[in-house]
C-alpha cells in the first residue's frame, strides 16, 4: 500500500513492504538544488548519482524483511531510510530478508549522506560534500565532490575524483586514490593505501600492518606524511619536485634513487636516516617505518 | 660470529641488561669487531621480531606489565574495576601533544639480575653520549619512572581498561552481537603486535620521538577501535 501526504513544508512518502515478497520501488520528490540528502540503509546496497534535475528519485527494491521506506523531505533536506524491524538474527527477520537495493538520483549540487551497516556505496556525479559510512562494504565514489568523508571498518575504498578536502579511514581493507586535490588524508590499519595523480597541498596516509604507494604529485610548498609500522612504502615522485626529505625506521632498509644513500641511524642499531633535499627543498616530505622497508624513486 | 666468547654479554646487550662495566668492555670489543656487530644487529633483530607472535584474544599482557615485572614494582595484581572510559578528544591531543614535546635523556628502568647496589646510581658509559641514562634500581628503592614510562603506563591503562569494558560487556551479549563487534579483531591484534613491537623497541632506544609518537598513535587507534567493537555490539551503529 502506497500512501502519499503532502503538505505545504514536507513532502512524505511511505513504501511499506509487501508481506513476504519483495517490493519494487520507483518514488520521486522533488528537492532542493544544494540541499542535503541523507540516506540510511542496514543491507543491500545504495547507488547514488548526480543529475541536473531538481528531484531526488528512489528505485529499487526492497526484501521481504524490510519494513518500509522512509522517503520525506523538509526544506532542503531529504531524508531516505529503510526502516527495518529492531530483531535481526543472520541479518534476516524471521527468515526474510531485510536488504534493499537502491539507485539514487539527487541533484548533483547536493551533499550527500549514507549510512549502513552491511552495505555496498557508490556516488558518482554529485558536487556538494559526502559523508559515506559503512561498517562491511566497499565504498566508491567518483565525480568532482567538493569533500568526501568516507569512513568504513571491512571494506576497500575507491576514490576518483577532484575532490578538495578528502578524509578516509577504514579498518580492514585497502584505499586507493586517483587524482584530487588540496587536502588528502587516507587510514587504514590492516590494508594497503595507493594514491595516483592528483596534485596535493598537504596529504598524509598512516597504515598498520600494509603496503603505501604513493605515485602522486605535489603542489608548491606543500608537505606530504607517510607512515606504517611493517608495510613498505614506495614514494614515486618527479625529479622537478622541490622538497625537504625526512625518512626514518626502526629496522627497515631505505633505497633512494633520488638522493643520496641513507645511513644507519645508529653505530649499533638496525634502522636507517635520510636527509636530503631535492631542488630547492620547498614541500616537506615526512616518511616514518618501524620495520618496513622505503624505497624513494623517480616518476 | 667470530667470538663465541662474547655472546652472552651481546645477548645480555641487547636485552637491555647488561651492566655499565660489561657494557663498555663489549662496546671497544665491537668497535674493532665486524663479525659481532653484525651479530648485534641480528639479535637487535630477533628482538623486535619476538613481538610479532600470535597473541590470545584476552585481554593481552602488554609490554608494561613485563616491565613492570623488571622494576620489581609492578601495577596491582588485579586491574582496576573497569569501567567505560571515553577518553575526551582533549585528553587524546594532550598525549599526542606530550609525545610531539620528546623528552629526551630519559631513563630506561632496567633492573639489571644479579646486581648488588644498595643505593641508586646513575651510570653513564664514557664516550656515550647517544646511550641511555640507566637508572640502577636497588631492591629497596623506590623507581623513578621517566616521563616516558608515565605516558606508556597512561596508554596502557586507558587500553587495558577499555579492554576490560569491552570484554566485560561483551560476555553477557549473544552471539550475534559478539559477531558484529569480532570484525574489528584483526585490526586490534595487528594493532598490538605494533604496540608490543614498538614498546620493546623503545627499550633500545628511548630517546627516539618517533617511536613515542608512534605508540601513542597506536594506542589512540586501539582505543577507536575498541569503542567501535562497543557500538557494533550495542547495535548502535546506524
Amino acid at each position: 500500500m502506497k500512501r502519499v501526504l503532502w503538505t505545504a513544508t514536507v513532502l512524505f512518502s511511505l513504501v511499506t513492504a509487501r508481506a513476504g515478497a519483495q517490493t519494487t520501488i520507483d518514488e520521486t520528490h522533488s528537492a532542493a538544488e544544494h540541499g542535503i540528502v541523507s540516506i540510511r540503509n542496514v543491507s543491500g546496497f545504495v547507488h547514488v548519482t548526480g543529475w541536473s534535475q531538481k528531484n531526488v528519485r528512489v528505485k529499487g527494491t526492497l526484501g521481504p524483511g524490510v519494513k518500509r521506506l522512509n522517503f520525506e523531505r523538509e526544506e532542503d533536506r531529504t531524508r531516505i531510510e529503510v526502516e527495518v524491524p529492531d530483531h535481526i538474527h543472520d541479518g534476516k527477520v524471521n527468515g526474510k530478508s531485510i536488504e534493499a537495493q537502491l539507485e539514487i538520483s539527487v541533484p548533483e549540487g547536493s551533499a550527500v549522506r549514507v549510512d549502513g551497516v552491511n552495505i555496498e556505496i557508490g556516488v558518482g556525479g554529485v558536487n556538494g560534500e559526502l559523508e559515506l559510512q559503512s561498517v562491511n562494504g566497499s565504498v566508491t565514489v567518483s565525480g568532482e565532490p567538493d569533500e568526501v568523508k568516507v569512513s568504513t571498518v571491512n571494506g576497500t575504498i575507491t576514490l576518483n575524483t577532484g575532490a578538495r578536502k578528502t578524509h578516509l579511514e577504514t579498518v580492514n581493507g585497502s584505499i586507493e586514490v586517483t587524482g584530487g586535490k588540496g587536502e588528502l588524508e587516507a587510514a587504514c590499519v590492516n590494508g594497503h593505501i595507493e594514491v595516483r595523480d592528483g596534485t596535493f597541498d598537504e596529504a598524509s596516509c598512516s597504515t598498520v600492518s600494509g603496503d603505501t604507494v604513493w605515485r602522486a604529485t605535489l603542489a608548491s610548498r606543500s608537505s606530504l606524511s607517510l607512515e606504517t609500522h611493517s608495510g613498505s612504502i614506495t614514494l614515486e615522485l618527479p625529479r622537478s619536485t622541490s622538497a625537504e626529505f625526512d625518512v626514518t625506521t626502526f629496522s627497515g632498509k631505505i633505497a633512494n634513487g633520488l638522493g643520496p644513500e641513507a645511513k644507519r641511524s645508529s653505530e649499533y642499531g638496525p634502522g636507517y636516516e635520510l636527509h636530503f633535499d631535492l631542488g630547492s627543498g620547498a614541500s616537506k616530505i615526512d616518511v616514518s617505518s618501524f620495520s618496513g622497508d622505503v624505497t624513494i624513486r623517480a616518476r | 660470529m667470530n667470538h663465541p666468547e662474547w655472546q652472552d654479554a651481546l645477548d645480555a646487550y641487547v636485552s637491555g641488561e647488561l651492566d655499565t662495566t660489561a657494557r663498555e668492555s663489549l662496546l671497544l670489543h665491537l668497535k674493532g669487531c665486524t663479525s659481532c656487530r653484525e651479530e648485534a644487529d641480528t639479535l637487535a633483530r630477533i628482538v623486535n621480531d619476538a613481538g610479532a607472535l600470535p597473541r590470545s584474544l584476552e585481554p593481552p599482557s602488554h609490554l608494561w606489565w613485563r616491565i613492570a615485572e623488571a622494576l620489581r614494582e609492578g601495577p596491582q595484581a588485579e586491574p582496576r574495576v573497569p569501567r567505560v572510559r571515553t577518553p575526551s578528544s582533549r585528553f587524546r591531543f594532550a598525549l599526542a601533544a606530550a609525545a610531539l614535546v620528546a623528552v629526551f635523556g630519559v631513563a630506561v628502568l632496567i633492573a639489571p639480575r644479579g646486581h648488588d647496589a644498595t643505593t641508586g646510581t646513575t651510570a653513564n658509559a664514557p664516550g656515550s653520549e647517544n646511550q641511555p641514562d640507566v637508572v640502577v634500581i636497588s631492591d629497596n628503592a623506590k623507581p623513578q619512572p621517566s616521563d616516558w614510562a608515565r605516558l606508556i603506563w597512561t596508554l596502557e591503562e586507558e587500553s587495558l581498561s577499555a579492554e576490560k569494558a569491552v570484554f566485560t560487556g561483551l560476555a553477557g551479549i549473544d552471539a550475534e552481537a559478539l559477531a558484529r563487534a569480532s570484525v574489528v579483531e584483526p585490526a586490534l591484534d595487528a594493532l598490538d603486535i605494533a604496540i608490543n613491537e614498538t614498546v620493546d623497541a623503545m627499550r633500545l632506544e628511548p630517546q627516539n620521538p618517533g617511536l613515542a609518537r608512534a605508540l601513542t598513535g597506536y594506542y589512540e587507534r586501539k582505543l577507536e577501535l575498541l569503542r567501535v567493537a562497543a557500538r557494533l555490539a550495542s547495535g548502535t551503529w546506524a
